[in-house]
């Protein structure tokens, strides 16, 4: 291997997995609108399938930016949130399916059980902000504006759209943590804005 | 705004990884501001100069 001869160790494939992640992100969510699962726990469980792919994404970026040395604590620290939170995320979910079920009283426990996965979203936002503050370079850091500037707008450009189209009967209802996870898909679209105005998907640092 | 970064690194044969090291930044910034597509900030503007031991006019051409 590599590391035996004391070389820098061989980058790891994230564009891939994180493709995989917006496919099946789009796949489960035509799935579970336009398709017939009716079991709500196979359909939260299926969302857990774009965050593993996510998961892996992030680790091998860890393991990438782990090869930068000291220039690249701020994605490190940042990869780290974004998996912890990953995880905080679907153990919420789960357990927020087990616990309370469709048509149970509303009470103070079942209402914090059910903010966790949302607190867990915002958990994502929070380790963007931190990278924002914590990155040093500063090309990497207008790459990293670009693209949830683009991802805010594709986010809130959809919600508006199909928020008309709900409201006018157009379409079926959709849930609302639909649009932080459009949000998500817009990160992928910002950094492809990105390669193809500054040649990079701002995966260097 | 042109830049003499590409000549100044080769006149010393270095790779753009060697300057980003020097620099303390990404590959692809050292790129981006090497074809113009990146205006650096005036304190990594003041960096660079720093490594080439050059006043930041003799590497950047704010008429460019």
């Amino acid at each position: 291997m590599a590391q035996a001869d004391g070389a820098t160790p061989a980058k790891k494939p994230v564009v891939p997995w994180f493709a995989a992640m917006a496919a099946s992100l789009l796949g489960i969510a035509v799935g579970l609108e336009y398709g017939d699962i009716d079991d709500p726990l196979l359909s939260r469980a299926l969302l857990a399938l774009p965050i593993l792919f996510l998961v892996k994404a992030g680790l091998n970026a860890a393991h990438n930016v782990g090869r930068l040395g000291p220039r690249g604590r701020a994605s490190r620290a940042y990869l780290v949130r974004m998996l912890i939170v990953s995880v905080a995320y679907v153990g919420a979910v789960f357990a927020a399916s087990a616990l309370i079920d469709e048509g149970d009283p509303v009470t103070p426990l079942s209402i914090a059980i059910a903010i966790v996965p949302g607190l867990a979203i915002a958990g994502y936002f929070y380790a963007m902000g931190r990278f924002l503050v914590e990155q040093q370079d500063e090309f990497m850091r207008m790459l990293m504006v670009r693209q949830t500037l683009v991802a805010t707008a594709v986010a809130f450009s959809a919600a508006s759209i199909y928020g008309f189209l709900e409201n006018f009967g157009q379409v079926p209802h959709l849930d609302a943590y639909w649009w932080p996870i459009t949000f998500f898909f817009g990160l992928g679209l910002g950094a492809l804005v990105n390669k193809l105005t500054f040649g990079t998907y701002g995966e260097g640092c | 705004m042109k830049n003499r970064l590409k000549v100044l690194r080769a006149e010393r044969d270095w790779s753009q990884g060697d300057l980003a090291e020097k620099l303390g930044v990404s590959r692809q910034s050292v790129n981006a501001i090497e074809t113009g597509k990146y205006d650096p900030s005036l304190p990594l503007a003041f960096t660079i100069a720093e490594v080439f031991e050059l006043a930041i006019e003799q590497i950047f051409d704010p008429k460019g």
